[in-house]
Formats: C-alpha cells, structure tokens, sequence
C-alpha cells in the first residue's frame, strides 16, 4: 500500500472526473441512471492508498458531483463517498486474507449501501417510493460493477480481482 | 520516566469524522424538502434513542415536582383552614348582624341606579319599590349618615330627594344640651343649622344628628358635622355651617331605614 498520491494518480483522477461529467446514462422511473466512474476509481483507491486517502478522495469527489448536479441537497454524496472511501480503503487490509469473490461481494454491497443512502437522501420528502429507491440503487449498483469488472480484466489486468 | 496517556485518534477515522462531520454540516445547511424531511426523521431518531436518557431525568424532575406539589399542599392546607377561621368569623357576624336587624333601625340595602343632578330636585333613583315595602318618606341613608328621604315609589324602584336639595328640610340635635336645630342645605357638601341658640355651648367639629321629632326621621342619626361658628350680635341665633357627613359625591350603595 502506497502512502502518498503519486502525480499520475492525481491527473487520472482528475480525468475521471472529467469523464463523469460527459458519460451518457439511461432513464428509470425518471430518475436518471449514470455509471458512477467516481466510484469505481474510489476502489482503486483504497486499494492502493488505504483508508485515510481514500477517505479524502471520496469527499472531494462527492463535494464536486454534488456542486454540479445535486445542488439541492449538498454534502449529501460528499457524505456517502466519504463512507464508501472508509469502506473501501478498510478492504485494502483484507486484501490478503479475503478471496476475490468475497471482496467482490464485500465491495457490491458497498456501492450498494452507498447508493440506497444518497436515494434514500434523494427521495427524502419526496413522492418517490421505496421500490423506485431500491431499483435504482440497485441498477446503479449493477452497472458499476460490471464496468468494474470489465475494467479490471480488460484494462488494470485484476488488480482488483487479483 | 512515565509515558503520558494521550487518547490516541488514527488518522483516517480522523479524517472519516472530519468529512463525515463537514457534510452533514453542509447538507443541514440546505432548506430543500428532501434535507427538511431528513431533519424530521433524525429528530425522531435522537428522540427514540435518547428516550432512556430522558425516562431518567424526567424521574429526577418528578422528584423535584412532588416536593413543589408538597410543598404548595401545605401552603393551601393553611390557606384552607384560615378559610375555615374566616367562615365561622362570618357566621359570627351574621349572627350578630341578625341580632342588630332586631333594634328599631331596621334597614334594606338598595343600589342607586340614577343620579338625577341635574334637575332642580337633586333626586336618586334607588332599586328597591313598593314591593321591598319601601314606601313614601323613609329615611335614606349610607354608613356616615343621612342622605335624603324617598318621595316616590313604584313596584320595583324609588326616587330619593337628596340633603343637598334646596327644598330638603331636617330637625336636628346637637351639642352637650341636645339643643333643637333645623338643618338646611347651601351648596355642595355644606349646610347651615338654623335656629340654634346662642347660650348653648357649641364647638367646631360636633355631629349634628336627627332629632326624632320628625315623622319621618328615627333620632339619633348622623347628619352633619360642625365646621364654623358665628354669634352675631344683631342674630338671635348662631350662624352655624355644617358641612354633611354621608359621601354625597359618590355613593352607589344606600341603606332605606323601613
């Protein structure tokens, strides 16, 4: 595990950002379904650099997606990603001890926790019901980590699955 | 040499708190439906999960409450049996109110409904007729002394002519010698007594009272009081100015003597 963000690291960060910000999504219930690239990154993270920076990554992530689209209810991601970023970077010391399909499973029910509490935030006080909820937090959990998947074996060769 | 205990934080959950902390800080800031909705149900939450806390102190105010509520039983348990002092004071009076109701001066109490100054009679108008057995010519009077005498009545009400009325005439009696006099009103508050001789001894501040020789006036009830005198050589009597003892300015209960 590496202790200090290394200069790339920082740059593809910044491109993933980027990246989120042009990458298409579907439509659900009218609420909009985007591959979170933020979150996915934040894995790489964690694993790399453990907890404390993978703390920070997610709340600066979660500070600029809630600046851009969730206005309304700020801090609200920096909040979640912030919790993730412990979840995931608290996985990097597991990383020896837990087979990959636990630490994929592990890090499934992350996303999915991280998306059933920034809906559930979302669709507070709203006519929104809890299926919608559960949906799209699930769907939004799906497509991340099948582009997880996809990543890690087409591009970052398993350094996740490893 | 001793090592100092200092709590020891590891930085990422440091940090956790810190981010944790920032964005809650920031997402309460919001005033959107969603955020208000979230405070709602956090403070339902806090209210659950500090019921506990809340079950104990409100045990310690209980305590503090029942000692304020014992404390108030006994106040009003004084305040009760001075209450109780106070009744039997009152039958007591009663009781001897009763008695008085057997001396000749038997009275009724009746309220002034109109004061009727302005006409050239100064007239009252009392509450109590024919049908209180109030009838033409009883006197009337407050707790200092004589008013007037009723001069009309019906079934429910009674007209009183007032002391102060110029056409109000009153025998009276005063000084060591019960000298006979007339009382006649002047102005306001003030009369003179006619016809009282110049042997008798007089001084400032004596109480004319009715005489009784009248019909219609009991003896012996305060009228006036004696603020000046003047013995005139060319007069055969002392010129004598009274000034009346009942409140003529305000009164608005009065006493009918039946």
């Amino acid at each position: 595990m590496k202790h200090s963000l290394s200069l790339p690291f920082v740059g593809f960060a910044i491109l993933v950002l980027v990246l989120q910000t042009f990458i298409p999504g579907f439509s659900l219930g009218g609420e909009k379904i985007v591959p979170d690239l933020l979150l996915i990154f934040m894995v790489y993270a964690g694993l790399l650099y453990g907890r404390f920076s993978s703390i920070l990554i997610g709340f600066g992530f979660g500070l600029v997606q809630d600046f851009a689209s969730h206005f309304e209810i700020i801090g609200a991601m920096a909040f979640t990603k912030s919790l993730t970023g412990f979840g995931l970077g608290s996985l990097a010391l597991y990383r020896t001890v837990w087979p990959p399909i636990i630490r994929a499973l592990i890090v499934t029910s992350i996303f999915l926790l991280h998306f059933l509490l920034f809906f559930f935030i979302k669709f507070n006080g709203t006519p929104a019901s809890t299926a919608l909820l559960f949906q799209v937090a699930i769907l939004h959990t799906l497509v991340g980590i099948i582009i997880l998947w996809i990543l890690d074996k087409a591009i970052i060769r398993n350094l996740f699955s490893r | 040499m001793p090592r100092s205990k200092v709590p020891y934080i590891p930085k990422d959950v440091l940090a956790l708190i810190l981010t944790l902390s920032l964005s809650a800080l920031l997402l309460f800031t919001r005033t959107s439906p969603q955020v208000q909705q979230l405070k709602f149900q956090l403070s339902i939450l806090l209210n659950k999960v500090a019921y506990p806390l809340t079950w104990y102190k409100g045990i310690f105010s209980i305590r503090e409450e029942n000692q304020v509520l014992k404390y108030q039983l006994v106040q009003l348990t004084l305040l009760n049996s001075e209450l109780e002092s106070y009744r039997k004071e009152n039958e007591r009076l009663k009781e001897m109110l009763n008695f008085s109701n057997f001396q000749p001066l038997q009275f009724i109490t009746a309220n002034v409904v109109n004061h009727n100054f302005g006409l050239p009679a100064q007239s009252v108008t009392l509450n109590v007729g024919t049908e209180d057995k109030v009838i033409k010519n009883l006197t009337v009077m407050d707790q200092n002394g004589l008013l007037g005498k009723t001069v009309q009545t019906t079934g429910k009400a009674s007209m009183v002519q007032l002391i102060t009325d110029k056409n109000f005439r009153v025998s009276i009696r005063i000084g060591e010698d019960r000298a006979l006099g007339l009382f006649i009103p002047t102005h306001g508050k003030y009369g003179i007594l006619d016809g009282v001789r110049k042997s008798m001894p007089l001084s400032v501040g004596e109480i004319a009272y009715t005489s009784g020789i009248s019909e219609i006036y009991p003896p012996n009830i305060p009228v006036a009081k004696v603020i000046s005198i003047d013995k005139r050589d060319d007069q055969p009597f002392q010129h004598v100015v009274v000034e009346l003892l009942a409140s003529i300015d305000s009164f608005d209960f009065v006493f009918v003597v039946l």
